[in-house]
């Protein structure tokens, strides 16, 4: 029983990776079936796919610097050239 | 002459007001260094500054100044390419070596109970966890942070990232992944 699961469910390493490498490459519908019962049987792994949303709107919306920094940055500019 | 002079630096003054943010934003997502980027829009100014008169008001100021940007990018990355040093390999090794140790020898989960960090709404508000992530955006080595960084920028293409970067396309989607489980292992290390 448990070679057979082995044979369907893929590894967690295998499993992240596809989540991944599936923006570049659409997985087939095997894939992503074998995907969808690993992320039901691995709740790490779904955590992973969880995570993954969060941590892009967090790298869109990070702006380099604070409203205070910026404006130091400016009054040195400002100072450079003047 | 001396008039000549004051407008110019009143106009300068009114730039840097009107432009610095956004060309700061622009340099940080392509450099992904505060201090990069700072350096870069200090220089961008300055090299308008001294070539003030070339600008003929044919372009637009605002695109003037991103076109001086652009090449001040370009120069910094070919610089980049030519001194990334074995201080980098080193940490990039180390890196992987961390990834790779996430994993048991049948490649799942060494510690599948170490996954704590749960997606709840409106965690980005959540300013500790804010800085908990930029700390480990910080400790990832520099060409994965620089990969993942450009990955979520809409107007930068897989391909022009990955000529910056000197590195093919198969390997950069290895580099985003390995990135990716640095991060989450380390929001779940530090992150409570």
């Amino acid at each position: 029983m448990a070679t057979f699961f082995n044979t369907l469910l893929y590894s967690c390493k295998k499993a992240t990776e596809l989540m991944d490498s599936s923006e570049a490459k659409p997985l087939i519908l095997m894939q992503k079936i074998r995907l969808y019962f690993h992320k039901l049987l691995c709740p790490p792994c779904e955590c992973y796919a969880k995570s993954n949303p969060t941590i892009a709107s967090f790298l869109k919306n990070t702006q380099p610097l604070k409203k205070e920094e910026m404006d130091e940055f400016k009054r040195n500019l400002r100072k450079k050239i003047n | 002459m001396e008039e000549k002079t004051k407008n110019k630096k009143q106009q300068f003054t009114a730039w840097v007001n009107d432009f610095t943010d956004d060309l700061m934003s622009w340099a940080y997502h392509k450099t992904s260094s505060k201090e990069t980027a700072e350096d870069l829009v200090q220089e961008t100014f300055l090299s308008a500054y001294n070539a003030f008169d070339n600008f003929k008001n044919e372009s637009a100021p605002k695109t003037w100044l991103f076109s001086i940007l652009n090449h001040k990018i370009i120069d910094f990355y070919r610089k980049k390419s030519k001194s990334l040093s074995i201080a980098d390999n080193k940490q990039e090794d180390e890196a992987n070596n961390r990834v790779n140790d996430l994993f048991d020898e049948k490649d799942n989960w060494k510690n599948p109970k170490e996954h704590s960090f749960e997606v709840e709404e409106h965690l980005l508000d959540n300013a500790d966890f804010n800085s908990t992530l930029e700390k480990c955006m910080e400790n990832l080595p520099e060409k994965w942070r620089m990969a993942i960084h450009s990955k979520y920028l809409t107007d930068v293409t897989v391909d022009e990232i990955c000529k910056q970067l000197e590195v093919s396309i198969a390997n950069y989607w290895q580099i985003i992944h390995r990135a990716k489980l640095h991060l989450k292992n380390c929001i779940d290390k530090n992150w409570k």
